[in-house]
């Protein structure tokens, strides 16, 4: 049952006033809270602005940024320039009679299982590998050294390894003879061959071609060799268009495998063959398979002789395969203002030193570096005065009923305060700034390059100056100061787009301006001081580039 | 942000929820705790307690009744222990057991409050003594009955009447203390 309440005037007239009272809660309390709750508490982007938070998101940007360039630059560079394939130009230049296995040539493999199968569609002959090619040759010459050697060169000649089993270009011909090339190395001057330590002489007659096609190749396999060399330029081609790298495990074993090599004495035995010996093309002691690209201290035949008149231009592998990228470095300032409707626009500049890389092909890329960024934020400071003839003022005096030395005054009569906003004292604001931006070039006129750039950058605070304000009204009295000033944050992330207009001056050095927008993505200022609206920048971004 | 986006916000603690959570009531709360307190600090220290409860007990909130109502309970809950607590730390009484039928209402007549600021009338409820205080504000501003107040203040009911009749007395007394001692400062 409900107790009938007694409600008394006094009640009334308390509960009439004070039950709405809704005075501003004091500014400390939501600092405690705040505080108290921090444990608990989180925002989507509070960890941002932490220590840790910095240092996760850079190291992610930076992960994914050396990512994307690491992901462009190997698909972008041609498998030659790793070292596992020659080029279809080479090959297209060159042909089958030039294939090169040389230093940017093919990585052979001595493993029968690695090695393909490449079938003989025109001929319906067995698939063409290298084990039977050595069974090939195991059947012309039962018996012979060199069928060990064909099996297994290592076991052949255990001294051979990878240092001493010399790699050495062959050209492969039809079964008529040896191109130009082997002719002009077959002439060489004191050319030789070297077997076990043994210098073998070289004839230095053209139709001695024929006499090493002759004798290396077997029987069965000189009949089909223009077949097995058509299938095997086929299998190259299709392996460089695919660009798996893994060319060299597979049919360069095939071609290699038909490669003579020349066999380079052991340590041992002391005897080191001369520059310009190669393999003999009477002398069928050759030692077949083990392939190995030459070294800077056993260079392959190629490197030894001279290019063929004939097999077109000499490629280099730095000309013919440039890099796609280009870097550059630059000296940025910066001119702006942070604008906030409703408020005076602050002013900011900023000094930066960036490095870019840009692709080439793709006319992008990116751009960081490290700046320090200055704004000079204005305060807003509220002044209080009274004027000094005033006419006085009204107020109360009250005796507590057990305390008589209780007194209150309060409320003057007019008001007579007078209240100023002073928003001409500056702070100043000192950033470091961490950009990454990302750059894409739109087209070309003449000497002007137009493109765009846009990108995150991260501000972190270094210092603050905050100069007190000097006000002071004549015939007027001072009462209280309040510092209303928007505080910025400790950390600040924007985000820039602009326009980029570059000038190139010369190959190498252009100017860029850059007209940008700022978009400050965490606000510029402190949740709790902030302004109403939000804060944008504009300004322009200016400097000199060096292009490497 | 709509009610119930900013509770889920506090409920999974974002801190701009709260933020805005605490601006929408911190100032109606901040006056119920001046109520209660003695003095402005002492306000302060329960705006914050009541504040923490109140996001440290959103995950139990049934959406059944005013979500300010639910808030405004947790305030005065608080402030109540917040007294409770500090009249253990004084050791002393703050109830004062009278004899009800004994007790007599002053009969000087109630001035009128129109000129009274509401600073000084907070200054005389924040004036009484603790348990006149609390009595006095849960059954004029919380509607409370003296039952009520006697199970939640565990005093009983005469008291609760006594707390509350002394606590007229005295605020009736320091409203003609007022208009006695008004000064029109030239």
């Amino acid at each position: 049952m409900k107790e009938n309440k007694e409600i008394q005037p006094i009640d009334e007239l308390f509960r009439q006033s004070l039950e709405g009272h809704s005075p501003p809660p004091p500014p400390g309390v939501w600092k405690k809270i705040r505080i108290q709750l921090g444990k608990g508490g989180t925002s989507p982007w509070q960890f941002l602005t932490s220590s840790v938070g910095i240092i996760i998101v850079s190291a992610v940007i930076l992960i994914v940024a050396g990512l994307l360039v690491f992901n462009t630059y190997f698909s972008a560079t041609p498998l030659s320039e790793t070292g596992n394939v020659i080029t279809s130009s080479k090959i297209k230049t060159q042909g089958i009679n030039n294939i090169k296995n040389s230093n940017s040539g093919i990585k052979t493999h001595t493993s029968k299982d690695h090695a393909p199968s490449v079938p003989n569609q025109l001929t319906g002959n067995p698939a063409i590998t290298p084990s039977s090619l050595i069974a090939l040759s195991k059947s012309a010459k039962p018996g012979s050294d060199d069928v060990n050697s064909l099996e297994n060169p290592i076991k052949s000649n255990p001294s051979a390894n990878h240092k001493n089993a010399a790699f050495r270009e062959a050209n492969i011909t039809d079964s008529e003879g040896l191109t130009d090339q082997r002719s002009n190395k077959l002439t060489a001057p004191a050319a030789g061959m070297v077997k076990s330590g043994k210098v073998i002489p070289v004839q230095p007659e053209k139709n001695a071609t024929s006499s090493l096609t002759d004798n290396l190749l077997p029987e069965n396999l000189k009949n089909n060799l223009p077949e097995v060399l058509a299938t095997l330029q086929q299998e190259q081609e299709k392996a460089i268009t695919s660009e798996t790298g893994s060319w060299g495990d597979g049919q360069g074993s095939a071609i290699a495998s038909l490669v003579p090599v020349e066999e380079k004495p052991a340590p041992e035995t002391g005897s080191i063959p001369e520059e310009g010996k190669v393999i003999s093309s009477s002398n069928p002691e050759v030692v077949w398979g083990n392939n190995h690209p030459g070294t800077s201290d056993n260079p392959g035949i190629s490197d030894i002789s001279h290019p063929p008149a004939n097999s077109g231009p000499a490629i280099n592998p730095n000309l013919s395969h440039p890099n796609p990228f280009s870097y550059s470095i630059g000296i940025i300032g910066s001119i702006g203002q942070v604008l906030v409707n409703g408020l005076n626009p602050n002013n900011f500049y900023s000094v930066n030193v960036l490095a870019g890389i840009s692709h080439k092909k793709l006319n992008a890329g990116i751009e960081t570096g490290i700046g320090y960024t200055q704004y000079k934020d204005r305060g807003i400071f509220e002044f209080e005065y009274r004027k000094t003839d005033t006419t006085g003022y009204k107020g109360y005096s009250l005796f507590n009923a057990y305390d008589s030395s209780y007194l209150f005054v309060f409320k003057p009569v007019t008001s007579n305060r007078q209240i100023f906003v002073d928003t001409n004292t500056r702070f100043s604001y000192t950033y470091l700034k961490v950009p990454l931006y990302f750059t894409k070039q739109i087209f070309q006129f003449g000497q002007l390059d137009l493109g765009i750039k846009t990108g995150p950058s991260c501000d972190m605070l270094i210092t603050r100056k905050e100069v007190q304000p000097e006000y002071s009204l004549p015939g007027s009295q001072f009462i209280s100061l309040k510092n209303n000033s928007n505080t910025m944050l400790s950390t600040s992330w924007q985000w820039l787009v602009a326009p980029q207009i570059s000038w190139n001056i010369s190959n190498n050095l252009f100017f860029r301006f850059e007209p940008a927008i700022v978009f400050y993505l965490n606000n510029l200022y402190n949740t709790k001081d902030k302004p109403l609206a939000t804060p944008y920048g504009i300004g322009i971004w200016t400097g000199l580039w060096y292009r490497f | 942000m709509q009610e119930y986006k900013l509770i889920s916000g506090c409920i999974s603690g974002h801190r701009k929820a709260q933020s805005e959570l605490y601006a929408l009531y911190a100032g109606k709360f901040y006056g119920i705790c001046l109520r209660y307190a003695s003095c402005q600090a002492e306000a302060e220290d329960m705006l914050q307690e009541g504040f923490i409860k109140i996001f440290s007990s959103l995950k139990s909130y049934r959406a059944e009744g005013s979500f300010e109502g639910w808030m405004k309970r947790i305030i005065v809950n608080n402030a109540l222990n917040h007294i409770r607590s500090h009249f253990r730390h004084l050791n002393t009484t703050s109830f004062e057991d009278v004899d009800v039928e004994n007790l007599q209402e002053t009969e000087d007549e109630v001035p009128t409050f129109e000129q009274i600021p509401i600073e000084i009338l907070l200054r005389f409820v924040q004036g009484l003594p603790e348990g006149y205080r609390m009595v006095f504000n849960l059954y004029v501003f919380e509607n409370y009955t003296h039952k009520q107040i006697a199970e939640l203040c565990s005093i009983s009911e005469n008291t609760s009447k006594t707390q509350l009749m002394r606590a007229r007395n005295l605020l009736q007394k320091k409203i003609i203390g007022i208009s006695q001692h008004a000064i029109l400062q030239p």
